[in-house]
């Protein structure tokens, strides 16, 4: 195979893991708290939404020039405001008010997809937005001459950001005190509370860096990738990265490589399709959706989810 | 008493959250009494308005049955939308590739196909759940992108109709369900769905097999000591779930639209249906009211988009005020019955109080802290 063709697989795989390695990551610091969090997807679409929102109409207001990032930069730290405040709200409905976990979780999916499509009317009076001039530009490009000209891989700012953060998770969670409670909170809560330590504030602090991550994702979505905001545009990637969380065994570094891999199954059906291979794009389409459910029926024996999650404290 | 006082409370929370979608238009800078205006006048403004409010409700409490028949056995079937459009595709194929048969037998052959459809649609992710645990949750979300995928393929390639709009074929005109009132839209399918409430509530509370399910969804432990085929009935009541689901799709499918289009044709009705199914505490009869003030919040959307300028997108973050408040007050009366029971239980200590059960919600080890999370 032509060594361009492989490199041009290879940045799609990275642009299309890293949302899903970050979702991942807000999936464990949830769960390994003893919270399930299957708001990730309306995390993610919220804070896709307001990073997109925040950079636009400071560019608009003329408050930053079209040169500079600096609007996308705050887009992003919007984003993961955005997403931290709803991963509080849903610890404050399971743990102050006991909601089930997985109600409240869909509740926020459906107040996301309302909240997001209700002001994009409300701000732009249309369905779909118009493009940033520009999004998060690369810090570094590796190019490669090929047939068709250079192709080259970007790595952006918030794709090494994702991997930062997923070593510093893994640094966290496995070698700090923080790290210890919160695996205490998720696998046997009682012992923090013999200890004095609350398992609420522990479970809050946990939420609030998990919706920040799911937000974090959005805000790549949007200022990093396409640079504009489409209804319902993050199509099931907050479902999908809990499957890279279960594949990943609720570890950071094993999720990384299995987001790689979801981002590898992705990358190759958009490339079938430009590849112009005699198969329906619906077909292709339906790949990251089925290799998730074989992961989940593959690995659901193996994998085993901490022992207190979804519990009432 | 305690049905009354659950409706109160129930009551109470609808109208925590229209308040709170009431702040949301005022704080957009929108004349709420006018989008209120408009919101009342699209649904029951006119006899037709109130037609279509009826018609709306049709799909709606059909899919609202089946996702509270999931909830009562413990499983919560989010692929609710994926299964309406399956029993959309059943019934359409049904419909028009068997002309020649008798009205009322094509009819009944129509709606036989989407329920099929429906329920084969969800029994295999009942069939993963069963056979590797994997949660519902997940499996039945990635099972609706995979059905709007395929519906999509196979309404634009091997079943797309003559003409250049992508859709199928038109169902025979024998196929269709009556017209109840003339120069209305509003179908015989309306009363079908108020019988299908009514024999859903004779299953679940009238035979074995609706003890069974009861028993699955408040303790699934307690229910396999007691001789339930827990896995059999998890299984039985996705697939049967699925089947109303397909149900829903197939009456609005003969009823209404009459051949499917590549998209938009369920409408968002699976995923309005799961508020509706908690707002009606997941109780046959008391999903009929939640599924017409839905229907008629819907209907009045419409108008509202139009006359006042407010997105109809309004509805679903009302639905998710609806869905958490609601929650959140089954959550606190749970916690508050807990504690009230172990309290009576450290006074009298000879007979312990039974564990609290929630009728409105899954136990709490249905969905979630059996290690099959997600």
């Amino acid at each position: 195979m032509e060594p361009a063709i492989l490199i041009g697989l290879l940045a799609a795989m990275l642009r299309l893991a890293t949302p899903l390695l970050l979702g991942s990551l807000s999936g464990i610091w949830a769960e390994r708290s003893g919270v399930v969090n299957i708001a990730i997807e309306g995390m993610m679409l919220t804070g896709a939404f307001a990073g997109y929102v925040v950079a636009e109409r400071l560019l608009d207001a003329g408050v930053f020039d079209g040169d500079g990032t600096g609007h996308l930069w705050i887009g992003v730290l919007a984003a993961v405001m955005v997403g931290s405040l709803l991963g509080l709200v849903h610890a404050f409905w399971t743990q102050r008010f006991r909601t089930d976990q997985i109600v409240s979780g869909t509740a926020l999916n459906i107040l996301a997809v309302g909240v997001t499509a209700y002001a994009l009317r409300l701000v732009y009076d249309v369905g779909g937005s118009t493009k940033l001039p520009e999004t998060l530009p690369a810090i570094l490009t590796w190019s490669v001459n090929g047939k068709d000209g250079p192709v080259g891989v970007s790595f952006t700012p918030l794709m090494v950001l994702a991997v930062v953060l997923c070593l510093l998770t893994h640094v966290v969670l496995f070698r700090t005190p923080w790290g210890l409670r919160t695996q205490a909170s998720g696998e046997h809560p009682l012992t923090l509370t013999s200890l004095g330590l609350s398992v609420l504030a522990t479970r809050y602090v946990n939420m609030a860096i998990s919706g920040g991550l799911a937000g974090l994702a959005g805000a790549f979505l949007t200022l990093e990738g396409i640079g504009q905001f489409n209804e319902g545009m993050t199509s099931g990637k907050g479902f999908i990265a809990l499957a890279v969380m279960i594949f990943g065994r609720w570890k950071p570094l094993p999720s990384l490589a299995a987001a790689c891999l979801f981002g590898l199954a992705d990358a190759m059906q958009i490339f079938l399709q430009t590849l112009g291979v005699e198969v329906p794009a619906e077909w292709l389409q339906m790949l990251p959706y089925v290799l998730t459910l074989v992961a989940l029926m593959g690995l659901m024996g193996r994998s085993r989810p901490p022992a207190a999650l979804g519990q009432v404290s | 008493m305690n049905a009354f006082r659950n409706l109160a409370w129930s009551l109470a929370a609808v109208l925590a959250a229209l308040l709170t979608g009431g702040v949301v238009l005022a704080v957009s800078g929108y004349d709420v009494a006018d989008a209120l205006g408009a919101l009342l006048k699209g649904a029951l403004g006119s006899p037709n308005a109130v037609a279509e409010t009826l018609v709306n409700m049709t799909p709606l409490l059909l899919a609202a049955l089946a996702v509270a028949l999931g909830l009562r056995a413990g499983l919560f079937n989010i692929g609710v939308e994926g299964q309406f459009l399956m029993g959309g595709l059943g019934a359409v194929v049904a419909g028009y590739a068997l002309p020649g048969l008798p009205g009322g037998l094509h009819m009944l052959i129509v709606l036989a196909a989407g329920m099929a459809s429906g329920a084969a649609w969800a029994a295999v992710p009942a069939w993963m759940k069963a056979r590797f645990g994997a949660h519902e949750v997940i499996t039945t979300i990635m099972f609706n992108y995979i059905a709007f995928r395929l519906v999509g393929w196979l309404v634009r390639v091997p079943l797309h109709g003559p003409g250049s709009i992508p859709q199928t074929r038109y169902i025979a005109e024998g196929a269709h369900l009556p017209v109840l009132l003339a120069d209305t839209r509003l179908h015989a399918g309306f009363l079908l769905a108020l019988a299908v409430a009514g024999g859903l509530w004779w299953l679940l509370w009238h035979t074995p097999w609706g003890m069974a399910i009861r028993s699955v969804g408040l303790n699934p432990e307690a229910a396999e000591y007691a001789g339930v085929r827990v896995v059999r009935t998890l299984v039985g009541s996705l697939a049967l779930s699925g089947g109303l689901a397909g149900l829903a799709g197939a009456v609005q499918l003969a009823g209404v639209d009459h051949r499917l289009v590549e998209e938009g044709f369920s409408a968002g009705y699976g995923y309005d249906s799961i508020a509706v199914s908690l707002l009606g505490a997941n109780h046959p009869f008391a999903i009929v009211p939640a599924a017409l003030l839905f229907a008629a919040l819907r209907s009045g959307a419409g108008l509202m988009q139009i006359e006042a300028d407010v997105s109809s997108q309004i509805i679903s973050v009302l639905q998710a005020f609806v869905i958490l408040f609601v929650a959140a007050e089954a959550g606190l009366r749970r916690d508050r019955e807990f504690k009230a029971a172990r309290k009576a239980a450290a006074v009298a200590p000879p007979s312990p109080p039974a564990p609290p059960q929630d009728p409105n919600l899954p136990a709490a080890g249905a969905t979630s802290g059996q290690g099959q999370e997600a």
